[in-house]
């Protein structure tokens, strides 16, 4: 995250823990308004990313989102607090990407993502290779079925569980297993040429 | 172990999301199996991969436009949400509200409809459309001198 970013700096850095939920959740319920902001601010960056590659436009994500933490808005007073709220803000985010785009015809032309400044812990070389291969992982992903691209970005870039994954995309366990599977089965193709 | 079962652990194994058993009995397997082996490899490659992908933050303003985007809907549904009724149940009740409309016009058009079998509008009704002018054929007309040769009085 841009630590140098002021208007949105978010709240929890690594990222809010079911107790920190909890105390939003109850504060929303309460009617205090600043409790969806702080929502928005400890997860805009992973529902982003998640829009990003799930859909590989920058305007799309950006439009995505946001409408993905509109729904939320609109939903929260009925969540279940027993659901974790990443899961289920997962949960909106991906269902929106999933229909966003079924309505919009795109053509991907497979374009790299935009830039991220480079660490300057790297080497020129290092900085490069590193551009390469994500250049080309994010080519792969746009060849995938938007249901196998769904698990393989919630486990590879967000890091959740099989479990999570299943409540996010309301699948069993099972099918998020065989999925990731079929996705990574796929993914050894599309780079077969950098193994 | 067959290879075919094999396969279908090896992602779940990376994830480390296989019971103790199973960690066991595919560690045994690729050891002995150079094709699956292989494949552990290469799928291990594939998800190292994507430790070099880019991880962009939201963009600046994000959080101001999703707040805006609140604020639009909560003012348009303002009004409601003071009286305490929840969008939701704001277009419930504007279904409601047109099924009440059309069942309303329906209901009433039934009436007409029915209504016109009453006496009185059956008889204003052909009154309307003037029938006594057929009742008999005036004695100068074609018709009349007909009904006066045949001896028919009336179309009755």
């Amino acid at each position: 995250m841009d630590g140098t970013k002021t208007e949105d700096t978010p709240l929890n850095i690594v990222g809010a823990k079911k107790t920190d939920d909890t105390g939003i959740l109850e504060r929303f319920k309460r009617g205090d308004s600043s409790a969806f902001r702080d929502i928005v601010l400890t997860y805009q960056d992973r529902i982003y990313n998640l829009c990003l590659y799930m859909l590989h436009d920058v305007g799309d994500a950006q439009e995505a989102a946001q409408d993905a933490f509109v729904k939320a808005y609109r939903a929260l007073p009925g969540f279940e607090p027993r659901a974790s709220l990443y899961t289920w803000l997962y949960s909106i985010a991906t269902r929106t990407c999933l229909d966003y785009r079924r309505k919009t015809i795109r053509t991907l032309a497979g374009e790299p993502l935009p830039e991220e400044m480079p660490s300057t812990d790297l080497s020129p070389e290092k900085r490069y290779e590193t551009r390469e291969v994500s250049e080309a992982v994010q080519r792969a992903l746009q060849k995938l079925p938007a249901k196998l691209r769904a698990v393989i970005v919630l486990r590879e870039l967000e890091e959740l569980t099989y479990e999570e994954i299943g409540e996010v995309l309301d699948v069993s366990t099972g099918t998020v297993k065989s999925r990731i599977s079929r996705a990574r089965e796929e993914l050894r193709k599309l780079l077969s040429g950098r193994l | 172990m067959k290879c075919k079962h094999a396969k279908k652990l090896i992602s779940p194994y990376i994830d480390n999301e296989l019971s103790e058993t199973d960690r066991h009995t595919l560690a045994a397997h690729i050891e002995i199996c150079p094709a699956c082996r292989q494949e552990l490899e290469e799928t291990e490659s594939v998800s190292a991969m994507f430790t070099a992908v880019d991880r962009p933050s939201a963009p600046l303003g994000f959080v101001t436009r999703v707040m805006a985007g609140i604020d639009e809907e909560s003012e348009a549904h303002g009004f409601w949400r003071a009286l305490g009724l929840h969008p939701h149940l704001l277009k419930v009740m504007e279904v409601a509200f047109a099924l009440v409309i059309v069942i309303i016009g329906v209901l009433s058009g039934n009436m007409l409809m029915t209504d016109r079998g009453t006496a009185v509008q059956v008889a204003e009704l052909r009154g309307s459309f003037h029938l006594e002018v057929f009742e008999s054929a005036p004695p100068d007309s074609i018709g009349g001198i007909y009904a006066s040769m045949t001896g028919v009085t009336s179309e009755k």
